[in-house]
């Protein structure tokens, strides 16, 4: 190599964090300092922001300058107002180490809260660890799981978090902590493995959204042990595993779910019709036919319309089928009940995901009006 | 004159006058009325399509608070009204307040629906135009996603502003976390008294981050305090009349 090579590399090396540095460097000092503060004033509270906006665009993930101040920010200052909004880009920029470094911070912060417990003892009015878990849920989690050599802590953190007091919490975090257990790019199996815990933990629940398309016929075994004896008293019963028995078709869970429903209603349903209920998605799949049936008809049975659709083709029925059950339902049927018109937008939504229908299908189908909704 | 005053006439004006003052009283006055400073609220109980519901019970497909929970919220927030804006009247009483049933919650099954529905088929056939509309409900989820409580901007031209407070039992639940609900229902009223959107200084959210000293932290809201620049802003509303208006 040339000595102006040599030199040009060097240079180049060396001179590459400091030109990373060279304008941001005076953001980094001033996010550090406003980090530090415990209260904060708005126009400071934007200038935060906007910093930590320019850091995301501009620098890449994996940069260990990032990471390492970043991290200094955000374990320093997670009982104040930066430490938590620094997390995000934390975790957009992190390699694996760090990523899961990050894991570990905030599976501490969890477990803390487990610890103090119900939120409405008297003798603690602040729970230093919801605003660093908040952020983390909410948007780290997804950046990182991907990038984590072994995803377990990070799904044991999310397991843990489930059992923390919900009411401390925006009320969408466990559905999104839910979501990346069932949706994430994570090995099929230990998705598997954390949604049967996860059901297992909660057995008075319903299975939470997607949570059923995980399982397949080789599970049916191990779910109806949850459903029946001695699993078939109110607080063993698995309302989440008959949920998944349901989604699988196994006519098998039928008897023991209707006795359950007969000996312990549930609801304001008639016993008799809350168990037609649910063995309704199990006799749709028996022939598989009868899928299409419901989907072209006018019947609302809970939603259920989209679900029928993706299962009709799991058992890979031609999708221009559907497609014609779909448009004929549009046709005839979507005034029988008030809530078919919202349930076929979603539908129609769906259905263009997964290419049943084209996306100009239906061009008469919208979505509602749009309401500006503050939670 | 002594005609005019004798004691059958007088009898007879007292009468009219008692009649008078009766059908008066009768018929309420509209108090949402610029320079009051009077917030009257009609809270609808929203209950499964099922017959067999009723307040407060724990079977219910839709809301599941007690008439005892429900009593909470309303004392808590006309005790706390000053807290928003040292002007402020809230007017809520137990005859403004009426049951409905929403047939877009399944009988079985996953306890939800969706906000855009619910709308559709319940708060467009159930709306009084003279007060702040309340509607409690089990769970109403805005875009499949779980609230707390919501309130409807009233730059939604085609609407009437309004709260929703569900009752925390989301899909399976139990339905009775009433004490934090209750501050769920403060901060969904400081919205409402708000009413802004991406205005500086908060984000486009409304929301302020979590251990700012205000009602409008995103989780739940251990800080119930409307700082004094809102206190302000909120109070010239209210006494303009502008607080319900885009």
């Amino acid at each position: 190599m040339s000595r102006f090579t040599l030199f040009l590399f060097v240079f180049v090396t060396l001179g590459k964090p400091m030109t990373a540095w060279g304008e941001p460097f005076q953001d980094i000092k001033r996010l550090r300092e406003l980090a530090d503060r415990v209260r904060i004033t708005p126009p400071e509270l934007q200038e935060a922001r906007q910093i930590l906006d320019k850091l995301s665009r501009i620098t890449s993930r994996g940069d260990r300058a990032v990471i390492s101040t970043l991290f200094e920010i955000v374990e320093s200052g997670k009982c104040k107002i930066i430490g938590p909004l620094a997390l995000p880009v934390l975790c957009e920029k992190a390699d694996p180490k760090a990523a899961q470094q990050i894991v570990q911070m905030v599976a501490r912060e969890v477990r803390l809260l487990r610890e103090v417990g119900s939120v409405t003892k008297k003798d603690r009015t602040n729970v230093p660890s919801v605003p660093l878990i908040s952020p983390f849920i909410d948007q780290g989690a997804s950046q990182i799981v991907a990038i984590l050599e072994d995803v377990r802590p990070l799904f044991d953190l999310l397991v843990e978090f489930m059992a923390c007091d919900r009411i401390m919490f925006r009320a969408d975090l466990p559905q999104k902590a839910e979501r990346l257990i069932a949706t994430s790019d994570v090995d099929l199996a230990i998705r598997k493995e954390y949604a049967l815990k996860l059901i297992k933990s909660f057995p008075t629940h319903f299975a939470p959204d997607r949570f059923e398309w995980l399982f397949g016929p080789e599970d049916i075994p191990t779910l109806r042990k949850l459903v029946r004896a001695p699993n078939n008293t109110p607080a063993t019963f698995c309302w989440g595993a008959a949920d998944i028995l349901a989604h699988l078709g196994d006519e098998g869970a039928i008897p023991d779910v209707r006795a359950f429903i007969l000996a312990h209603p549930i609801g304001h349903a008639p016993p008799e019709e809350a168990a037609k209920l649910y063995a309704f998605r199990i006799t749709l799949q028996h022939p598989t036919t009868k899928l299409l049936d419901f989907i072209r008809g006018g019947v609302w049975n809970g939603w259920s319309r989209v679900w029928a659709m993706e299962r009709a083709l799991d058992y890979k029925i031609d999708k221009a089928k559907i497609r014609g059950a779909i448009l004929e339902h549009a046709k005839k049927h979507v005034d029988d009940h008030p809530n078919l018109r919202f349930e076929l937008y979603k539908l129609k939504q769906r259905a263009i995901e997964l290419g049943v229908l084209q996306p100009n299908d239906l061009p008469d189908v919208k979505a509602p009006p749009k309401r500006q909704i503050t939670p | 004159m002594a005609a005019v005053f004798s004691p059958l006439r007088r009898n007879h004006c007292l009468a009219i006058l008692l009649f008078l003052l009766v059908c008066l009283g009768c018929n309420r006055p509209k108090v949402v009325m610029p320079g009051t400073g009077i917030i009257p609220i009609k809270a609808w109980i929203v209950l499964g399509p099922s017959a067999g519901e009723v307040i407060g019970s724990d079977n219910n497909r839709g809301c599941r608070l007690t008439q005892t929970e429900l009593n909470a919220f309303r004392a808590q927030l006309i005790a706390n009204r000053k807290s928003f804006s040292p002007s402020m009247i809230i007017t809520w009483s137990l005859a403004d307040q009426q049951v409905i049933n929403d047939p877009s919650i399944p009988v079985f099954g996953q306890r939800q629906t969706e906000l855009a529905v619910f709308v559709q088929n319940v708060q467009q056939f159930n709306w009084d135009n003279d007060f702040l509309n309340i509607y409690f409900c089990g769970n109403v989820e805005v875009n499949s996603n779980h609230v707390w409580g919501a309130t409807c901007d009233p730059q939604c031209s085609s609407n009437r502003p309004y709260i929703i407070i569900n009752d925390g039992g989301w899909e399976s639940g139990s339905g009775h976390n009433s004490p934090i609900w209750r501050l769920t229902f403060r901060h969904e009223f400081a919205h409402y008294l708000l009413r802004r959107n991406s205005v500086p200084p908060y984000d486009g959210g409304e929301h302020v981050p979590n251990l700012s000293a205000n009602i409008l932290t995103p989780d739940v809201p251990r800080v119930m305090v409307v700082p004094s620049s809102e206190q302000i802003e909120i109070t010239t509303r209210v006494r303009n009349g502008t607080w319900n208006l885009p």
